[in-house]
């Protein structure tokens, strides 16, 4: 099988990237080998340097809680108006305040996620710590809340790892 | 049951996958649903930032994919594609934005709103380091060559993801982004003319 130009033209982007496989690498590379024109072109976008502008304001630490604030609040409307037009069997937001084991197996290993931030950040680690209290904090809200109302289901008990492990290296 | 929104650190959310995600729905979907913002909105903002080049225009169009998102029945099942769909959402929110403002006639040389308002920070380091970069000449190609471009080039997208997101082929996938470079150069090399002209 042979490629002609116009098939060169059109796998240009994935040769530059390296995503085409190697055969058709080979195919590519045996047309450029025998046409000037096309190695020509190929060099040209080779050198088209995609550099990303930097946005900083998204590090900034109140960027994001506008969108935080109305977020919770349209949640707060969603389950309110879902809440209005009935219950159905497979409601998620009655589910929501049930607390199951694969409940606190994520939980878990959220805190566990929280526990492996980087270790060579001092800030980060109180910020972690923060959310890892609060955390605990929900989860035994939700906790009390479904107990009160089922009582009959059975639980295991809350272990939230309260050690986090990069303390060690600070 | 207050929201809890603000439990989350990013660096947790950007190590939890989809899977972890849905798995979490199932349980909680308030802090799933906070997953998903933490894992996601930075880049989405970015991706949002490139196609618009307005941080204000690009905020917005980020809280109004989480609220679809939230109110997207199938968005915590199995089989859907959060990242795709997010970017998806994302870019035609951002492109029917930018062709209203073209329709307007409210975009002139540039596609800022300095103008309007004092440019913010992000505005200004935009702008700044804008004249260097071919994002100022991928404005000027059709929206799906720029957008492909952003997602590849920008984004950090697989080909397999930029597949996904626009719903179409690998193969599709690959001659659109080599006609959409294509495309860029004979932009770049019509500024370079002008240039050279105008010297
Ligand atoms: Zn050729």
């Amino acid at each position: 099988m042979r490629l002609d130009c116009q098939d060169i033209a059109d796998r240009a982007a994935p040769w530059l990237d390296q995503q085409l496989s190697p055969g058709e690498t080979e195919l590519v590379e045996r047309h450029l080998d025998g046409c000037a024109a096309c190695r020509e072109r190929l060099e040209l976008l080779s050198e088209q340097r995609f550099e990303r502008p930097r946005l900083v304001q998204v590090e900034a630490p109140d960027f994001w809680r506008a969108m935080d604030d109305r977020l919770a609040q349209e949640h707060e409307r969603l389950l309110a108006e879902r809440a209005a037009a009935g219950p159905t069997p497979t409601s998620w937001w009655k589910r929501e305040i049930r607390l199951s084991g694969a409940s606190l197996a994520a939980a878990a290993a959220l805190a566990l996620s929280l526990a492996g931030v980087s270790a060579w950040q001092a800030a980060r680690a109180v910020q972690a710590d923060a959310a890892l209290a609060s955390v605990q904090q929900e989860l035994e809200r939700e906790r009390r809340l479904s107990a009160s109302r089922e009582p009959t289901l059975p639980r295991e008990p809350v272990v939230l790892v309260s050690h986090l492990p990069y303390r060690g290296s600070l | 049951m207050t929201p809890n929104l603000k439990l989350v650190a990013p660096e947790a959310a950007a190590r939890w996958t989809e899977e972890d995600i849905k798995a979490l729905h199932a349980d909680n979907p308030r802090m799933a649903l906070d997953m998903v913002v933490r894992k996601y909105r930075d880049r989405l903002f970015y991706h949002a930032s490139y196609i618009t080049k307005d941080s204000q225009e690009a905020y917005d169009v980020v809280q109004e994919v989480f609220i679809r998102a939230m109110r997207e029945p199938r968005f915590f099942s199995e089989e859907f594609r959060q990242k795709a769909w997010l970017f998806r959402v994302t870019s035609n929110l951002c492109f029917n934005l930018v062709r209203d403002r073209r329709r307007r006639g409210a975009i002139l040389e540039h596609s800022f709103r300095d103008e309007h308002r004092e440019p913010d920070q992000a505005d200004l380091v935009f702008h700044g380091e804008l004249r260097k970069d071919v994002l100022a000449a991928i404005d000027r190609i059709s929206a799906d060559h720029k957008e492909i471009l952003i997602l590849r080039y920008y984004d950090d997208l697989s080909y397999a993801e930029i597949a996904e997101v626009l719903e179409v082929a690998l193969g599709t996938v690959m001659s659109r982004l080599s006609r959409a470079r294509g495309r860029l150069q004979e932009v770049m090399d019509e500024d370079g003319r002008v240039r050279v002209a105008a010297d």
